[in-house]
This record gives C-alpha cells, structure tokens and sequence, in this order.
C-alpha cells in the first residue's frame, strides 16, 4: 500500500514535473533570450562607445592638426612682418643704392609671404581685407623701387617719405601680432578665436580685428606695378559714345542676330562699363547673354557655352565667321594672332590694325562653336578700356634691323611691326619678330624707336593651341 | 522572441559599423584616385579623356582624373582594338590612341595650367552649378579678379581655399566632379570673359547671413546672384 501510495505518488511526482520541467524550460529560454539580448545590447553599446570615442579622439586629432597648422602660418606671419619690418628701418638708414635695392628686394619678398600667411588664417575677408592689401601693394612698390635702382636712377625725397610712412605701419601692425602671440603664449587657440561670433552672426575674430583698418594707419604708394591702385582704376577710354535707350540697342542686336529665335531684355551692368542685358536664343537655339553698352549700344560680351557633338565646320571656316563677327562690330583690318580648339569651341584673338601696326592692346575674343558653326562668345572688353585714335609712327628702326637684332641661333620666321603693351599703363611700337631655334618658337619685341628689346615671349605648345609665355 | 532577438541583431551590428563603415568606403576612394594619379599627368589623362569621347567609348567629363568612368572607357577601347583588358594606358594603348606618354619639356608648364583650370572648374560647380552659363563664367571671374586684386591672395588656390571665403569650399562640395558646363565656364573666364567687369563679391539676396556684403556696391544680377564690387 505504503509501496504503490510512495508508486503513486512518485507518478503524480513525474506528471507534476512534466509540467514544471516544461515552465523551466520556457523559462530558460526566456533567460536565454534575455541574456542574449542583454549581451548583444551590451556588446553594441561597447561597440558604438567604442567608436563614438574613436571618432571623438578622431575629431579632437583633427583640431589639433588644424590648430596647429594655423598656429604655423600666424608663426610665419609674424616672422614675415618682423623681417619686413627690419628691412623698411634700414632702408631709412642707407644710401648705397645697391644696398637699397637688395633690402627692398627682401622687403618685396617678406610682403609677399606676409600675405599668404594672413590669408590662411581663419579670418573674415571684411576684416583682412586692408592689411592684405597693404602688404600686397608694399611687395609691388618696393619691387617697382627696386627696378628703378637698377635702371641707374636713385630714390627721390617723396620715395624715401612714403617707404618712412610703410615702415611706420609696419611697425604698428607687428606690435599688434605680437600682442596677439603673447596670448597665443597662454594656452590661447586660434579656432577658438575664429569661432567668435559678432551681432551680425559673422564668424569674426575680436582678438584679430585689430588688423583692421582701425589702429594702423594705411599710406598712399602710388607706382606703376602690380596692386598699384592706379592699374586698378585706370579709366576706360573707348567708349566715347552718346547714352542710347535699352531699346535702340537692341535694334542694334538684332542686326546682328538677324534669325534669333528670341532676344529678352534682362537688366543692366552698373559697373566699370555700364550694359544693357539681353538673352538671346541664337538660330541654334544655344542660349547667349549678351551685354551691350549703354553709350552706343555696341557689343560688349557676350557668353555661351556652345554645342557638344560632332563639328559641321572646320577650323578655316570658323575663323572667317570669328573675322567677319569682329568687322560687323567695328574692328577694322582684323587679324587673327592667336587661337585654341577646346573641344568643340574655338577661340580667336583677333587685333585690329593701324598702317599695318598690329594693336595688341585692341585685341577682341571670338568663340565659335564647331559644331552649330555659330559666335557663341564675344568679348570686347579690352578693346573698350584701350581703344582711342593713335597717331602712330613707325620710328627709325625698320623691319630688317629688327630681324637682324635676334641672337644669331635663331631664324626669323615673321616680322612686323606692332603697338605693344608694356608695364601696366605704356604702349610702344615695336618691331615683332617671330623666330625659331630648332626647338621653340620665340617671340622678340624691338622698340621702333630705340631699337631696345623690350620682351620676349617663348611659345609653349599645348595639347589645344599655343599658350604664350 | 527569435524575431526580435534578429532586429536587436541587426540593429546592433548596424550601429556598431556604421560610423567604421563610413571611413572604409571613404579610404577606398581615395585609394582609387592616388593610385593612377601617379602613372599619367592630368593633361594626358585629359587627352585620353578627349579621345575616347570623341569616339564615342566615354561619356564623362574630361575633368583629368582617372576614375572609374575612364578605366571603363579605356577598357572599353582596348577590347574594341585587340588590346590587353586592363584599363591601363600603357604604351601600346597609348600608340592606338595616337598620344605619347612622354613628357616633353613643356608638359609640366601646361599641366600646370590645367590644374587651376580643374581647380576653377571644381569650384564653379560647386558654388555655381544650378545658374545659367554666365553665371558660372561670372562666379569664375570673380575668383580670377581676387587674384589681380591687392586685397586677396595672389594665386587661383590661395583664393579659392582662403579659410571661410566659398561655402561650397567649407562644407566640401568642391570635392565634387564638375561637368562639362562647369569646365567651359572656366575656360571662358580664364580666356578673359567677365560678365562682372571686374567684381569682387557675389552672394545670394535669399541665403546672404553676413550684414556687410550689402554694403558693396552691386554691379550686376545673374540667376540668383548678385555681384558686387
């Protein structure tokens, strides 16, 4: 009885744990599961702090990298003024004027680098803008002071007056960079300072504003050379004509565009030339903007970008169609002197002559697209700022002379005479002679009147045209 | 229970990778574009560019770079031609295209030429590549007029990288490929076209956040742009 209650019971036993080794088993699952979970969820988090850490010390790497790359060209900013500085105040205290010429030389160098390093610092334009063009205009002045030492002149009183000024700006701009690296000194980070940021929301630097115009007094250099203000504004002396309405000038295009699908009238260009803008849907349907002057309504630009596809004209005839487009706009006896084949564009320089003197200094642009056989670009733009009647003497020297003045390993393919532009705001006739020496074709210009060589250009052949150098 | 357990799975391992997945495919990249950098020039890679174009085996920019566009067009060519299917100029496929690949002296003068170009190019699109042909040759030009002006830098990557000055450049869009208008564009603004006449500025009325740019004086408006000196 005992034995079949203890079977029994031990039977109930096994049923119940069926049933139990059941729910454990659900249960270890569950568990399972969980902890699986937990693992990966474990693992994932490991893993993305993991890479988020990577990636923060990647970022804190980076502007470290950055950081110090500024901290370098703020380095060799300052050293640059500091030299400069030193060149401008021995300057003041010498007269050998070959020691003159060296320092200023120098003092053009240190200006230059002075420039490049201001300009890769993490500063607005707005407040960079005056000492960059401080130090840019001191580079061309002392390189133009430096020339004329070497013509045998010597540096007058008002020269010797505006190098004391640029020296004195100098020295205050270098008190100011080296307030500045004294913070530096301190822990102080440049991209800290970049990332101020001013009432208006400009990213300015506080600490760096001090190159503005404020604290250094800015001189006058006035010279003929590079960043001369001088080049800058030279004053425009081709456009001579009366104001005419927007349209009367474009009757004047549409003379020109007789088969334009459309021609819109589209604004004004109230700049150093005052326009009238059109768009203009050529017979090709190529889209052109068209900027016509307002004195005159003559062409002044026109933009395109041209067909890409298979040509339909050659290059002979797409230059007859370049001459005729600049002698319907009134440049007479064009020339071609230079063209480049870009793809399916094809660009003339086309200059004007006068008593067959070629004018450089007159030159206009045509672009002919290949393929529509169409002026997809014009531009007349030096033509406009130079063009003014010339009475034009050929001088004493003749073609002959001049061909006999290159240097004896040459032979000289083309000689003419040419009004040439030189340094900045002079034109000279010239005598032009183009010549060979087995390898490179050269260009040599002879002042007609002094028989001087004024410039050589070497012609570099590239893949498309000729680029002169 | 299985079903979530393979989300968590999923979700885990894309998070665990996706910020090294990231620096992966950026690494290939540029694995990729060093790699052939080093066996032609950019003009010669241009050249090839030109040719297989116009024959019709590439269809891409000719931007300069190898990339995989290129390899493709040339391996397209070599098939075509009974040549080694490698997508490699190398001589004989340099033979077929009618180029050679050695440099003659004034190679390293043009080549140099051609990377501002593609410099420009890259830059134009970036800043410039939904706006109408002039307005790209104008954005073009003003970079150009930075260069002849005194109060920018003095060469055509001094002004384009000059920290904070495009923020196509800050945000590096200009890593972008540029397109065939692009390219033009830059081309006629380094031919002497500008639409500005001399402008130094230009900014979008819509988006423009710095308050002194207003003050310049405005020249011109093109598409979205206003240029200003």
């Amino acid at each position: 009885m005992l034995e079949e209650n203890k079977q029994n019971s031990s039977q109930s036993m096994l049923a119940s744990d069926n049933k139990t080794s059941k729910t454990i088993k659900k249960k270890n699952r569950a568990i399972t599961a969980l902890s699986i979970t937990t693992a990966l969820l474990a693992l994932s988090t490991t893993g993305l702090a993991i890479g988020l850490g990577i990636s923060e010390k990647n970022s804190s790497n980076y502007q470290n990298k950055l950081e110090n790359v500024y901290q370098s060209n703020f380095y060799s900013l300052l050293d640059s003024v500091n030299n400069l500085d030193n060149k401008l105040s021995k300057l003041n205290n010498s007269s050998s004027s070959s020691y003159q010429r060296k320092l200023l030389l120098e003092a053009s160098s240190n200006a230059s680098e002075a420039e490049i390093s201001i300009a890769s610092l993490p500063l607005s334009q707005n407040d960079i803008q005056d000492t960059v063009k401080m130090v840019n205009q001191i580079s061309g002045y002392t390189t133009t002071l430096a020339d004329k030492l070497a013509q045998g002149q010597s540096l007058t009183d008002d020269d010797m007056q505006t190098l004391e000024k640029v020296s004195q700006s100098v020295s205050a701009l270098k008190i100011q960079l080296n307030e500045f690296a004294r913070k530096l000194d301190k822990g102080y980070q440049i991209l800290d300072a970049s990332m101020d940021i001013d009432a208006d929301g400009n990213r300015f630097s506080t600490s760096f504003s001090s190159l503005k115009n404020n604290d250094v007094e800015y001189p006058t250099m006035i010279y003929d050379g590079p960043f001369s203000d001088s080049v800058v504004n030279s004053n425009i002396k081709g456009v001579t004509k009366e104001k005419v309405s927007k349209e009367k000038a474009q009757e004047h295009l549409e003379s020109h565009f007789k088969s334009a699908s459309s021609i819109e009238y589209v604004g004004t260009t109230e700049g150093r030339f005052q326009t009238y803008n059109y768009r203009v849907t050529n017979s090709s349907e190529e889209k052109l903007y068209v900027q016509s002057l307002q004195q005159g309504g003559d062409i002044l630009t026109i933009s395109g970008a041209g067909e890409l596809g298979q040509a339909s004209i050659d290059d002979a005839e797409a230059k007859n169609i370049a001459l005729e487009f600049a002698k319907l706009n009134g440049i007479e006896n064009g020339q071609v002197v230079w063209s480049d084949t870009i793809e399916n564009d094809i660009y003339f320089n086309i200059a004007p002559t006068q008593n067959s003197i070629i004018l450089y200094p007159d030159l206009v642009k045509v672009k002919v697209n290949l393929v529509s056989g169409t002026v997809v670009g014009y531009d007349a733009t030096a033509y406009f700022t130079n063009h003014t009647d010339r009475s034009l003497s050929k001088g004493s020297l003749t073609l002959e002379e001049g061909e006999s003045k290159v240097p004896e390993r040459f032979t000289a393919s083309l000689t003419r005479f040419a009004l040439v532009p030189l340094d900045y705001n002079r034109e000279v006739v010239c005598v032009e002679v183009q010549a060979e020496d087995g390898e490179s074709t050269f260009y040599f210009y002879y002042n007609a009147t002094s028989g001087n060589l004024e410039n050589v250009l070497k012609v570099i052949e590239t893949d498309n045209g000729n680029l002169l150098l | 229970m299985n079903k979530k357990i393979i989300v968590l799975l999923c979700l885990a391992f894309a998070l665990t990778f996706s910020i090294t997945g990231i620096k992966l495919t950026q690494n290939n990249f540029e694995g990729g574009r060093f790699e052939v950098a080093h066996s032609l020039t950019t003009s010669q890679i241009k050249t090839v560019q030109t040719k297989l174009k116009r024959w019709g085996y590439y269809t891409g920019s000719v931007d300069g770079i190898f990339g995989s566009k290129t390899r493709e067009a040339v391996k397209y060519f070599q098939r075509k031609n009974g040549l080694a299917v490698d997508g490699i100029v190398g001589p004989n496929t340099a033979r077929a295209l009618g180029m050679s690949l050695t440099s003659s002296s004034s190679s390293s003068s043009s080549s140099q030429s051609s990377s501002d170009l593609y410099l420009l190019a890259k830059c134009v699109y970036a800043e410039a590549r939904g706006e109408p042909y002039e307005g790209q040759v104008a954005v073009a030009a003003v970079i150009l007029n930075r260069v002849e002006s005194a109060s920018f830098p003095n060469t055509i990557s001094g002004v384009i990288y000059q920290p904070g000055a495009f923020t196509a450049v800050s945000d590096g869009q200009i890593n972008l490929s540029p397109n065939d208008t692009a390219y033009k564009a830059a081309q006629d603004a380094l031919n002497g076209w500008d639409p500005t006449y001399g402008c130094l500025y230009y900014y979008n009325p819509a988006t423009a956040t710095s308050s002194w740019i207003w003050s310049r004086q405005t020249v011109v408006t093109i598409g979205k742009h206003v240029f200003a000196l």
